[in-house]
């Protein structure tokens, strides 16, 4: 009897030890543990690049875009640290990457080629709102397994953004890129010009020519542009900065500079462009 | 119809349109008071307007046209060929190139007429190797096929200096380029091509004769006594320098040298040589016209010029390539 | 008396003579014609006498100038030329396209704009095309564009008119009224020398013949004297019987 029992507690107990397993495996799945938190994860365009410098530890960051270093990018000084990498079918392979974050790198097949090697990808739009912001920041967070750090960074964000003062009378404005390019309504320079207490006199959507006309019989009290160094220097020969109507302006109103780095991408310092055109504009209106 | 009847029209219309293009903008401004504008009288706001804005762009368009009129009908007099055009034979894609590589590596800013001179020099480059090539081409599609690879070699540097070229706002400088343009023309930017735009029409006025006596074919031609080496050079050369203006000024713009001498040659009796400066007039009226479409046309961004004209013009091209009737297909 | 003579004139390309050691006269008022079979060095010679080729060795000189000397401006109010290549580039007018024969004058003067007008006309008359003045080549049959081109030809008014194979492509018809023009031409004082492949025609219009053969000279000399069916096989090596009925060779070849 004692070995038929001895038998019986075995089974018994391989029984427990199995369902055991089974179970606690059950549960490794549905709760995030160091497994899944992704450890090997690459940005592969300089917009994506400022989500992950900024929301990932230096564990995580397997290497960002070659253009993570230019002076357009943010976060170049960290991303210095790290590998570049091409967003290029093969290299991405061959990193075995287990998240890629992408804004618009790569060309619009790397998606499906991703996926279909099963390479999960989180995907930031182009951002158009600093509420776009804010919920991209709380999904890369969460993707990154970094949610607190992700829901600190918006808490900030959202009261600083409540510490600009608004003014009533908002001057008219203009956004000049060196492109000769300027912007309404639906993008993320519009919305910070508004937050700024500036009101943008172009009302096409999106991304139109500087309109010289416009300029003329507008008048916009402000110009904010985006190179720190002069304009005209780094605009191609069709730019409508070039233009004597368009320098006079540049010359005789208030010109905004504000580093290329806050906007050529939406992420958490393009507050800092908001902050920066409402001081300036307090000041404008004192004097 | 009578030369002096012609030149009348075609001065008409071209004032007409002229007049019209300060009258053309975003900006509505009533018509006296852009009548009185155009007259000295007006406040600045208008005055700034239809002087700096308007007025520039539309004789850019202008004189754009004159040139490339004038260089499409004394290439097709030169090549005795109804579809030789700075454009599809790649002059003008040579000239883009060279006012590029110009301006990317800095050249532009130091020294202001580095630009026209470069695009000229380009222009110069693409008429001399089509001349050479134009004697061994034994056919229309020949050469024609070489000038379709002419323009896409020099598409192709254009976008091999972009790729490189540190500055990311190059990309859409570069299709600017490529598609054509009179929007942000300053007095500035004209008055530095009218010395190369004068000396090209000099140098082409005296060979009118000498293009018209072409018809007989180079052999006859010279035994009446032209200087078939010396033609060959100045039209060359003049066509090169006009071009080269016309391209540092507005962009490439193609298809305009072939349409108004397709349709001034009709009523110049077939002369190549009396063709030009009628060709030259009606392609500035076409190009005014068609910057004022581009003003007008409700888009967000400006549709560029170079577009309309390939619009307008690349169907006539085809029809003339369909339509080249018997007379064309034995010469 | 103007005159084109030509002296030992060679012409040398690679290891063949297209012409060798040939020698001629053109004079005043006359008709020559330049037969021969294809390849036998015809339109080299007129080319060398247009100045557009230059002679290995030898001298053509028109009024005792070499022609390499003169300019091609002065040489074309010289000589006029119809090129065997008859193609135009534009299908103009009548008018014009004759017109264009009168590229090199000079038209300052009032006097020089009235004569070359008058020129004009009578190239015009004489080719018959005054109906046809403002048609379009384009839409000309074979023999009028010819005289087309012939008027275009005279109304450089020159004393010499060099044509290489005017009368190809034409009928009988058309080929008689050419010769015929060029006839009243000649009587007018102009020298023609014609590179022609038809015999008959050569052989009843012209003034003199000038026999060549491998870029030699084979004979040379008045219809009469140098007509003959043993000239006709040495030359084109086809046997011929000569008739003469009626003010007119016959030749019939076997």
């Amino acid at each position: 009897m004692f070995p038929l029992l001895c038998n019986n507690i075995t089974r018994v107990s391989y029984a427990l030890i199995f369902l055991g397993i089974t179970c606690g495996s059950l549960k490794a799945k549905t709760v995030p543990s160091a497994e899944h938190v992704p450890q090997r994860v690459i940005s592969i365009d300089y917009c994506a690049d400022q989500y992950l410098l900024t929301l990932g530890t230096s564990s995580q960051i397997l290497g960002g875009s070659p253009r993570s270093v230019a002076s357009f990018s943010f976060m170049r000084e960290k991303a210095k640290n790290f590998n570049k990498v091409r967003p290029t079918p093969e290299e991405l392979l061959a990193l075995k990457p287990d998240l890629i974050i992408r804004s618009f790198g790569g060309g619009i097949s790397i998606n499906k080629f991703l996926s279909d090697h099963k390479i999960p990808i989180i995907q930031i739009g182009f951002l158009d709102s600093l509420e776009d912001i804010n919920q991209t920041i709380a999904n890369v967070s969460k993707a990154l397994g970094n949610d607190e750090l992700g829901i600190a960074l918006v808490e900030d964000l959202n009261r600083r953004l409540l510490a600009v003062p608004n003014i009533k009378t908002k001057s008219p404005a203009l956004y000049m890129a060196a492109g000769g390019v300027t912007t309404g309504k639906g993008t993320l320079v519009h919305d910070i010009m508004s937050k700024g207490n500036l009101r943008n006199i172009v009302d096409t959507p999106g991304w139109s020519d500087i309109p010289l006309e416009q300029l003329v019989s507008l008048r916009p009290e402000i110009i904010v542009h985006s190179y720190l160094d002069e304009l005209t220097k780094n605009s191609g020969k069709w730019s409508a900065v070039h233009h004597p109507v368009t320098k006079r302006f540049l010359e005789s109103n208030t010109a905004i500079a504000i580093p290329p780095a806050l906007v050529s991408c939406g992420a958490w310092y393009s507050l800092d462009a908001v902050e920066m055109i409402s001081h300036v504009q307090r000041e404008y209106k004192i004097h | 119809m009578s030369k002096k009847k012609l030149y009348y029209l075609l001065i008409s219309f071209s004032l007409i349109v002229i007049f019209l293009g300060c009258l053309a903008g975003p900006t509505k401004i009533p018509i006296i008071t852009s009548l009185k504008t155009i007259f000295g009288i007006g406040n600045s706001l208008e005055h700034t307007i239809i002087w700096e804005i308007r007025m520039p762009r539309t004789l850019a368009a202008y004189l754009v046209g004159l040139s490339l009129g004038a260089s499409g009908a004394a290439l097709q007099g030169l090549l005795r060929n109804p579809l030789a055009e700075p454009g599809v034979l790649g002059v003008s894609a040579c000239a883009s190139l060279g006012a590029t590589i110009v301006i990317y590596y800095g050249i532009a800013q130091s020294f202001t007429y580095s630009v026209p001179l470069a695009a000229v020099s380009g222009a110069l480059i693409g008429t001399t190797f089509l001349a050479i090539i134009a004697e061994k081409a034994n056919s229309v599609t020949t050469l024609i096929l070489i000038g379709v690879g002419i323009s896409s070699l020099a598409g192709a540097g254009m976008a091999l200096l972009t790729s490189i070229a540190p500055n990311p706002f190059y990309l859409s400088d570069m299709v600017t380029w490529m598609l054509g343009s009179v929007a942000n023309t300053s007095t500035f930017d004209i008055a530095l091509c009218i010395p190369f735009l004068c000396v090209g029409f000099l140098l082409l006025r005296k060979q009118i004769n000498g293009l018209s006596v072409l018809t007989l074919g180079e052999e006859t031609a010279g035994t009446l006594g032209l200087n078939l080496a010396r033609n060959r050079m100045l039209v060359v050369l003049s066509t090169g320098i006009l071009t080269g203006a016309a391209v540092s000024l507005a962009g490439v713009i193609g298809f305009v040298g072939i349409v108004a001498p397709h349709l001034i040659r009709p009523l110049v009796e077939h002369d190549p040589g009396k063709a030009i400066v009628p060709s030259a007039l009606l392609a500035a009226i076409i190009l005014v016209v068609a910057d004022i479409a581009v003003r007008l046309f409700p888009t967000n961004s400006e549709i560029k010029l170079g577009v309309v004209a390939a619009l307008i013009g690349a169907p006539i091209f085809i029809m003339i390539v369909y339509r080249r009737n018997n007379f064309y297909e034995q010469n | 008396m103007s005159k084109i003579e030509g002296r030992s004139v060679t012409y040398r390309v690679g290891n063949s003579n297209l012409l060798d050691d040939v020698s001629f006269t053109l004079n005043e008022g006359e008709i020559v014609s330049l037969i021969g079979p294809n390849g036998a060095g015809k339109s080299t010679l007129l080319k060398c006498i247009l100045g557009i080729i230059k002679p290995t060795s030898g001298k053509i000189t028109l009024d005792g100038r070499d022609i390499q000397s003169l300019s091609r401006v002065s040489l074309a109010r010289y000589i006029a030329y119809l090129s065997q290549d008859k193609k135009l580039a534009w299908p103009g007018k009548v008018k014009n396209i004759v017109a264009l024969g009168q590229f090199g004058t000079d038209t300052n003067s009032t006097k020089s704009t009235l004569a070359t007008c008058s020129t004009l006309n009578k190239a015009m008359k004489l080719c018959q095309l005054d109906e046809i003045a403002n048609r379009s080549v384009a839409s000309l049959s074979g023999g009028e564009l010819a005289r087309v081109q012939f008027a275009r030809a005279i109304a450089s008014d020159t004393p010499y008119l060099l044509a290489d194979e005017p009368f190809a492509s034409l009928d009988l018809k058309h080929q008689k009224e050419l010769m015929k023009i060029m006839r009243t031409c000649a009587q007018q004082g102009t020298s023609n020398l014609v590179v022609m492949h038809e015999l008959p025609l050569a052989v009843n219009f012209s003034d003199r013949l000038i026999w060549l053969k491998n870029g030699k000279i084979v004979a040379e000399g008045t219809v009469k004297e140098t007509l003959t069916p043993e000239r006709i096989f040495e030359v084109f090596e086809v046997p011929s019987t000569i008739n003469w009925s009626g003010g007119f060779y016959n030749l019939s070849f076997n």
